[in-house]
């Protein structure tokens, strides 16, 4: 009953109000060594593009009305929540927890081993998470380009391959890197997370709006 | 073994080169290291075989690099040597090195020595001995029969220096004459000039071996004599036909300062020139000898004993040295000399020593015994300058031109009608014609000569009244020149004029000159070395164990052993014997036939070894950089370079203008950084607070205050410096101690906070320890009469954080050579904590506390200029009253 209303005449008002629930969009960057990598000094690396394209949605989203977060921060909305995400993101996210009916955006490299991803996409699963995964790679990691006698060293775990002539080993890398993607792409579509690929040297704008129609078509 | 014209001195280490084939198998097996790259999808790079690594080589191209590098390495230790004519002259055996060691070999010594270790050189490789024969004489003569190894030799022949004297091949073909033995080789290193025994020595050497004569391709030249003249310094230099024909002389000082240079040219085959410096009489003067510019050697000097050219003249000097600026012979010493060596002394000393000139001040009496050998003197030509005084006006004696009227004549006294006189213009016939009396220059004083005797004299100069003023008279070949006037300005201005100076040099003209200038005297004592040359012409001091030259001999002496040439003394007076005498003959070196001649420079090897060291280190930095590329280190490294460098320019450069500015640049106040954090930050907000109440009220605008470290940092910048107690003092180091002494002793205002106001005394006062160490001038309490009172604002006490201070400054008596103005002030006030508003404060107190800092500023930055307002209420009433 609207009371206020129906005090001002003889007939009764009924109020009926609609329910606004904000949607949380939570972000989860990868914080590996090997992320923070890039094979030519003059590109950006590939955290750092990995921080344009979340913030660059963030702001989006949070024009929108949404809360956004850093999984593993508290969410927040209006105006500020993207300098808040700024700074948030700035801190290693490791593992974890995964909220309830969220929204996650995984950017990462998708290096690590796929039962390491089967687990934790499982685990947001369950809670009803879905979102979306954002492959970032360097075009290095794509073509390949080395010849000869080389030592290749994982940035930060320390791990370590000697290739006797580097250029016949790139069809064998290239079919493994294909092999470890198709696999992604199949657990993403399997739990809810459509998986997208990004290079560094291409504009992150083709990217940015996949993604956003892949959040709105999960939001409806 | 030699290969042509390359000879090798190990040459088994050839046999080294035969390893090479081996060495490129085995940088062929190795493979290159890998390069190292980061790639974060390394795993899945695991397990990935590619079977063709074996096959992974070292380019072929950086082999050969490499086997280049070693072969070279290898050659390098042959030790190779350049020898175009190693063929011939490498077949050693006994060699005669035979050296002419005298000044006429100076000017080239360096190749001397060259092709002396060369022969012993060549001589070396088959190991026979070699033997050393040095043609000029020497004290200590070397045994030419003495069998040296090759290395004794050439170390021997590296530490041979020229003689200042000429060689004398005759004794040398003797010394030889007495040796046995026939020589394999004889290398005759000659200075290519002739002399006497040149022929004897030849024919001495040609009997015991076969002979090679190596010529300088131009031969020594000397200075034969040299003078000075009125017109400057001449010189005559001879050469021998081989010799250069252009040649360029220099006068210098004893210093060795330069006073002028000349260039002269012998005329085709002239054998002499003539070279004239022009210089002015009185620095001419100073010509202490005559070089020949490039060429270093003993004949290329001339030396010019002092006094030649110079009159010497004796000042007769009773003793009166005391007091230097009241002896009446001041002024005549500093008028002559530009133009004479002085000497003091008493008369017979000075005769003694063959003055050519006395000059005898009126206080200088002639003892009865002097008298005599005065009298001798004058008529063997000596030259008497007399001056009047009050002595001599009451007691004259015999040696006057002129009789002198008992007394003196006062001219302008008190008591007198005459006015000081002017000089006349000199007479034509007077020795000081064309001098122009200046007008200004009076006598006030003078002694008169009986009108009389005045035909006996000549007058060379009057006053404007036609008394004399300076009279000669000849006696014997001798003259007494007797000015009427005292040699100090007390009877009259002309001491103190140019006229003086012109008077007495136109006066020593008339000094006797004997013929040529500087003639060594058979008679008297023997003369002493002071100094001596070398073979080089360079003048040092004498060695202790010369011997004294008997004057006989010293008259007849030419450059030897025996009378080494340089300068010497006997009674004061300097004679020279030069490397080169008046009649040195240069003659270019006949030679008979069958001497084989090489000249000096040519023919000598080259050790190549040196060079293919160098060769094989570039090969391998090359190498280095190649590997660092096939690494993939090398464009990191270059990068990782420039980047260092950019940084350290951007940052260098911003550095330089940033924080450590100029502190010159804005007046700052400073306070000395404790080491207790928060005192330090009481400090800097007190001045900061300051800083800005000055830039609002007076003209004074500091930057931003800064903390100093008494230890390290200048202080000069800093005006004013305020240096609070810590919670604890220390003791200061000694460093910070010189510190603070010469900051407060160039004016800088030290103000010394122990922040202790209220507080119970008795605990130990900070003060005193702070204070350990400097020199604390006496103190006094500041009261509202000092300068701090009044800088700015007037005010009757200093509150800081507590109300009532005690402030202490620097007594004004102390602060003497600072004007009066205190350097340091030493007080309880904690101000810095009432600046900054800290504690309880009020804003009264605050406001007190500031203007006692804006006061001590002042006074920091004007000293005690306020200090002079004491005066303006004194002031005002005298002009209100005018």
């Amino acid at each position: 009953m609207d009371w206020r209303r129906s005090a001002r005449g003889d007939r009764y008002y009924v109020r009926e109000r609609e329910r606004e629930a904000a949607q949380t969009a939570w972000f989860w960057i990868d914080s590996d060594a090997g992320f923070n990598w890039t094979s030519n000094t003059a590109r950006p690396t590939k955290l750092y593009r990995a921080r344009v394209i979340a913030l660059a949605l963030a702001t989006l989203l949070a024009r929108g009305g949404e809360r956004i977060g850093a999984l593993g921060m508290q969410p927040r909305a209006g105006a500020r929540a993207v300098d808040r995400l700024a700074v948030d993101l700035t801190t290693p996210q490791g593992e974890f927890e995964p909220p309830n009916n969220a929204c996650i955006i995984f950017i990462s490299d998708f290096y690590a081993p796929i039962e390491i991803w089967r687990q934790r996409l499982l685990a947001s699963a369950r809670v009803g998470a879905s979102g979306a995964l954002v492959m970032i790679a360097d075009p290095a990691e794509e073509d390949f380009p080395f010849r000869g006698r080389t030592l290749f060293q994982s940035p930060g775990r320390g791990g370590e391959v000697l290739i006797g002539r580097a250029e016949n080993a790139q069809a064998a890398y290239v079919e493994r890197l294909a092999q470890q993607r198709r696999e992604l792409r199949a657990l993403g579509a399997e739990l809810g997370f459509p998986a997208l690929l990004h290079r560094t040297d291409h504009s992150a704008s083709p990217a940015l709006s996949m993604l956003m129609a892949f959040v709105s078509e999960r939001y409806g | 073994m030699t290969l042509g014209p390359i000879l090798f001195g190990a040459p088994w280490a050839l046999a080294a080169l035969l390893a090479l084939p081996a060495l490129w198998w085995i940088m062929r097996a190795t493979p290159p290291p890998p390069q190292r790259t980061q790639f974060p999808p390394t795993r899945l790079l695991e397990g990935v075989r590619t079977e063709d690594q074996s096959r992974e080589r070292a380019p072929w191209w950086l082999l050969l690099f490499r086997a280049l590098a070693a072969a070279l390495l290898i050659i390098a230790f042959a030790r190779p040597a350049l020898a175009p004519s190693a063929s011939e002259s490498a077949q050693g055996g006994r060699t005669l090195i035979v050296i002419d060691d005298g000044w006429t070999s100076a000017p080239f010594w360096a190749d001397v020595r060259t092709a002396g270790s060369a022969a012993a050189t060549q001589a070396e490789r088959t190991g026979a001995p070699v033997f050393l024969l040095l043609t000029a004489p020497n004290q200590r003569a070397r045994d030419p029969g003495e069998a040296l190894t090759a290395a004794d030799a050439r170390a021997a022949i590296s530490r041979l220096e020229p003689q200042a004297w000429r060689p004398d091949r005759a004794q040398a073909a003797e010394r030889l004459a007495q040796t046995q033995g026939r020589f394999d080789r004889i290398v005759w290193i000659t200075d290519g000039l002739n002399d006497d025994g040149a022929r004897a020595l030849a024919a001495e050497l040609q009997q015991r071996g076969p002979v090679t004569a190596r010529l300088p391709p131009q031969t020594a030249r000397a200075i034969v004599s040299g003078a000075v003249t009125s017109e400057g310094v001449v010189a005559d230099i001879r050469r021998a036909t081989s010799g250069s024909s252009i040649v360029a002389i220099a006068a210098e000082t004893s210093e060795g300062r330069s006073l002028g240079a000349a260039e002269a040219r012998f005329a085709g085959d002239a054998t002499s020139a003539t070279a004239r410096i022009d210089l002015p009489p009185e620095i001419a003067a100073r010509a202490a000898r005559i070089r020949i510019i490039g060429e270093q050697s003993a004949g290329a000097v001339k030396l010019l004993p002092a006094g030649a050219g110079r009159p010497f003249v004796g000042l007769v000097d009773a003793g009166g040295a005391s007091q230097p600026l009241l002896s009446e012979l001041f002024y005549a010493d500093r008028a002559l000399q530009p133009y004479a060596s002085l000497q003091r002394g008493g008369v017979r000393e000075l005769i003694d020593a063959r003055a050519q000139a006395l000059i005898l001040p009126d206080t200088s009496r002639i003892a009865p015994a002097d008298l005599g050998a005065l009298e001798r003197w004058l008529q063997n030509g000596g030259l008497l300058v007399r001056f009047a005084g009050p002595r001599l006006a009451n007691d004259a004696d015999e040696l006057l031109p002129v009789r002198l009227r008992p007394g003196s004549r006062t001219l302008g006294g008190a008591l007198a009608w005459e006015t000081p006189l002017a000089i006349a213009p000199f007479a034509a016939d007077s020795p000081f014609a064309g001098i122009t009396p200046p007008s200004d220059v009076n006598v006030r004083r003078q002694v008169l000569a009986e009108p009389a005797s005045l035909e006996e004299a000549r007058v060379w100069a009057t006053l404007s009244d036609n008394s004399p003023f300076v009279t000669a008279q000849a006696r014997g070949r001798g003259l007494i020149v007797f000015f009427h006037i005292s040699a100090t300005p007390d009877w009259s201005d002309v001491p103190l004029s140019g006229l003086f100076v012109e008077m007495l040099r136109r006066t020593l003209a008339f000094a006797a000159r004997p013929d040529g200038a500087g003639e060594r005297e058979i008679s008297g004592g023997p003369f002493i070395a002071q100094s001596a040359l070398d073979g080089f012409g360079t003048l040092s001091a004498a060695p202790p164990d010369a011997a004294p030259i008997a004057p006989d001999a010293f008259a007849l002496a030419i450059a030897s052993p025996q009378t080494p040439p340089g300068l010497y003394e006997r009674a004061g007076v300097s004679a020279a014997i030069d490397a080169a005498g008046a009649d040195e003959t240069l003659n270019p070196l006949a030679l008979p036939n069958g001497i084989g001649r090489e000249g000096l420079t040519g023919a000598i090897e080259q050790p190549l070894a040196g060079w293919l060291f160098g060769a094989t280190a570039i090969l391998l930095a090359i190498d280095l950089m190649i590997a660092l590329y096939l690494f993939g280190k090398l464009p990191r490294f270059v990068r990782t370079g420039a980047a260092a460098m950019l940084a350290l320019a951007v940052f260098g450069g911003g550095d330089a203008h940033g924080q450590n500015s100029d502190p010159t640049q804005t007046l700052r106040l400073a306070y000395v950084r404790t080491g207790d954090a928060r005192v330090d930050r009481t400090s800097a907000a007190g001045l900061a607070a300051l800083s800005n109440i000055l830039t609002e009220r007076t003209s004074v605008e500091p930057g931003d205050p800064v903390g100093i470290d008494l230890a390290r940092d200048n202080l000069a910048a800093y005006p004013f410096l305020y240096w609070p107690a810590p919670s604890s003092p220390q003791r200061l180091s000694d460093a910070a101690l010189a510190n603070i002494d010469r900051y407060l002793a160039i004016g800088g205002l030290l103000l010394v906070d122990t922040r202790d106001a209220g507080a119970a005394t008795g605990r130990g006062r900070p003060a005193q320890t702070m204070l350990t160490g400097i020199d604390v001038p006496p103190l006094e309490l500041v009261t509202t009469e000092h300068v701090l009172a009044r800088a700015f604002y007037l005010m009757r006490s200093f509150p800081g954080r507590a109300q009532s201070t005690q402030l202490w400054a620097e007594d004004p008596n102390a602060a003497q050579s600072r004007d009066g103005v205190a350097s340091l002030f030493i007080g309880d006030g904690d101000w810095a904590a009432a600046w900054a508003g800290e504690g309880q404060t009020s804003g009264r107190q605050r406001e007190l506390s500031l203007r006692f800092g804006v006061n001590i500023v002042m006074v920091a930055l004007t000293g005690n200029y306020k200090a002079d307002q004491v005066h303006v209420p004194a002031l005002l009433e005298r002009m209100g009253r005018e």
